[in-house]
């Protein structure tokens, strides 16, 4: 579809690194400061917790494990003394959380939360957003400048892979490579492209046309869907190699869109509720009050957030489990609990 | 005889206005301002020009190794201009074009990773883009998509929509890089080819003289002449001419109020008078001449009047010195 080319995202890099290069002969102290330019920065500090350290700190963070009927839910109770942090993603297993502080904070803590109570905490320039890998064992966290980390879920060691900008949730596939928004500025991503970043070779590939996408989600079929605007509207489209399909016009004003992996979507009209779309072509339905809707592996059940709470809500509207507090959907199996 | 004469002269001018509209418009049309209409909005960010991580290029020319905020001037890998205001405060179409896109999705306080915009495209090839504007449902975008919108038109509202701490709008000039296929933006603040009076709202004007600066003292049944002048402080050049922006000397408190002094020479009961001259470019001077008519009974009034770029935008009366004139109608009949 688009040529290949090389990490970091931004045009110009390369021209900027050797210029970096050229320094380094002439000028020590440019050139060390120069040494910033090439890099996202130098890895953030990692203080690790006990469970007894992170509640004698205020930071702690408990994770319960709820089955549900048809899957199971792992409910985050966040500390009463840190308002505003956000729950940012959940390893697929429910083994492992990541949570940030409050947007605009920097430096900011990326918090590694684990059942037991423990926590890794990785301070970074500003966060905002976060992804685990399909194993649970890593995750792609971007930080308040766009800057793209790859983060041990164990240690919190992190690394950089790319200056980005990069905006949207990243999603690690199975093969390792990180599905991610491309974007002209983290504060007004007006240009906002989907793009996979292999962080072995930190090459970065464009994978759709459209210039102002949303948010990506897998699909059963392994094809991706995009939520993407476009001049008026929102819609939903499903990338497949050179392939782009428009699966659904969802009309002005559609934000946060969820796409199940079987094709189901669900999308907030500000002031309204959270709509379902079962099929193509089908009326949207409004199912329910609230916002950022997500839906369960199956792509039958939907987590909606109202107010500070959870809903878990079935395909008819009705409410399947209420949580207090911020609660998301896991793939757990016998260990999970009741 | 002053009225008459003034009839002829405008007559004559509006002959020379029809034959250079397409000059006076192009005046007219020529430039961008600021996207709001508040002069004393300010400055909390610009564009780094440098756009590379931990280095940033000011519109001063200064440049930081950090990636620190920097009040007034920049911070890293900002692309456009930041202007704190209240929540939905009015905002203005920078020049005239045609909208080419907006979003009014997202929530007028609601932080997440995108917000509402509006893009409109102009005729030079550049676009400018308002972002962080209030939701569609709290009337925060004005304009739909293929509308021509002229230039200071409101076209939205500000808000607070995606990355953003604290309701502003982020302004950004967008010009397309063609060596690398791709929109760029540019720097409003140290690129001042965009504009050739910087930092100017649309629409701005400061009293200067009149004819008469006391009080007016007219016969009952009979009109005098009275004129006023304004030093154009906006960015935008005013004209007499055309259904959109025309400057117009109209009542006010209550906008648009019918007049009891409205003589033979209004064009309606509010509208007291036109721009004298055709045009009146930015720092220039521009009159407005009218007739008063002692139509009330005897007694003491005033009139209060403002400036109106037609169908755009009433002018800020308090910075035009709270214009109005006190007016004495006698008893003596003509």
């Amino acid at each position: 579809m688009s040529a290949r080319v090389r990490a970091p995202a931004r045009p110009g890099r390369g021209d900027t690194a050797r210029r970096a290069r050229v320094l380094v002969f002439l000028v020590p102290l440019l050139a060390s400061l120069a040494g910033g330019v090439a890099l996202a920065g130098p890895p953030g500090a990692v203080s690790r917790l006990s469970a007894k350290e992170a509640a004698d700190a205020g930071h702690a963070v408990t994770l319960i494990s709820h089955r549900l009927a048809s899957g199971a839910a792992v409910e985050v109770r966040l500390p009463l003394t840190a308002p505003g942090v956000r729950l940012l993603a959940m390893a697929r297993d429910g083994s492992s959380a990541a949570l940030a502080d409050p947007y605009g904070v920097d430096p900011a803590a990326l918090v590694l939360a684990r059942p037991d109570g423990s926590q890794a905490r990785v301070q970074m320039p500003g966060l905002l957003a976060a992804g685990y890998a399909p194993a649970g064992d890593w995750l792609a966290a971007i930080d308040g400048r766009g800057a793209l980390w790859q983060v041990d879920a164990a240690s919190g060691d992190a690394r950089a892979l790319a200056d980005g900008p990069f905006l949207g949730s990243p999603l690690v596939r199975p093969d390792g490579s990180i599905l991610l928004l491309s974007v002209s500025s983290v504060e007004a991503p007006f240009v906002s492209q989907l793009v996979q970043l292999d962080p072995d070779s930190g090459e970065v590939e464009p994978l759709a046309s459209e210039q102002l996408v949303y948010a990506a989600f897998p699909m059963d079929d392994g094809t991706i869907a995009i939520a993407a605007h476009e001049a008026g509207t929102t819609v939903v489209r499903r990338i497949s190699g050179t392939r782009d399909e428009l699966i659904a016009d969802l009309g002005p004003g559609a934000t946060h869109v969820a796409v199940a992996t079987n094709g189901r979507i669900a999308f907030v009209r500000e002031g309204r509720g959270v709509f379902l779309l079962d099929r193509p072509g089908a009326v949207a339905r409004l199912l329910a009050a609230g916002g950022d809707p997500a839906f369960d592996g199956s792509g039958s059940n939907l987590i909606v957030r109202q107010g500070g709470s959870t809903m878990v809500l079935a395909p008819d509207g009705s409410t399947i489990a209420r949580f207090p507090g911020e609660a998301v959907f896991v793939a757990c199996g016998q260990e999970c609990g009741s | 005889m002053t009225a008459i004469l003034r009839t002829v002269v405008t007559s004559a001018l509006g002959v020379i206005g029809l034959l250079a509209a397409s000059v006076g418009l192009a005046m007219a049309a020529d430039d961008y301002t600021l996207p709001f209409y508040d002069p004393s909005v300010t400055l909390s960010y610009g564009v780094d020009r440098d756009g590379a991580l931990n280095r940033q290029l000011d519109w001063t020319g200064q440049t930081w190794y950090d990636g620190a905020l920097h009040f007034g001037r920049v911070y890293d890998q900002h692309a456009g201009v930041d202007y704190p205001m209240a929540l939905l405060s009015d905002l203005a179409a920078s020049k005239a074009g045609t909208v080419i896109d907006t979003e009014g999705g997202f929530g007028t306080q609601q932080f997440g990773q995108y917000g509402n915009f509006v893009l409109i495209g102009h005729a030079d090839g550049r676009r400018t883009l308002y972002y962080h504007l209030a939701s569609a449902a709290d009337s925060g975008i004005l304009v739909s998509i293929g509308q021509p919108v002229a230039a200071g038109q409101r076209i939205a509202r500000s808000g607070c929509s995606g990355q953003c701490y604290g309701a502003h709008l982020h302004f950004e000039v967008r010009y397309w890089n063609a060596s690398t296929n791709r929109w760029v933006s540019s720097d409003p603040l140290a690129d001042r080819r965009w504009t050739t009076w910087p930092g100017r709202v649309p629409f701005l004007a400061a009293y200067m003289r009149e004819s008469n600066a006391g009080t007016e003292v007219v016969r009952r049944g009979q009109t005098i002449t009275h004129w006023v002048e304004f030093r154009n402080t906006g960015g935008r050049t005013w004209v007499n001419s055309g259904l959109v922006g025309r400057v117009e000397l109209a009542t006010w408190m209550p906008a648009a109020h019918a007049s009891a002094f409205r003589a033979w020479d209004w064009s309606n009961s509010w509208l007291a008078t036109l721009l004298d001259s055709a045009s009146v470019n930015p720092d220039g001077v521009g009159r407005f001449t009218f007739g008063i008519r002692g139509s009330p009974p005897p007694g003491s009034y005033v009139e209060t009047f403002n400036l109106y770029a037609q169908n755009l935008r009433w002018f800020d009366h308090a910075r035009l010195g709270s214009f109005y004139i006190p007016i004495v109608v006698s008893n003596l009949l003509e």
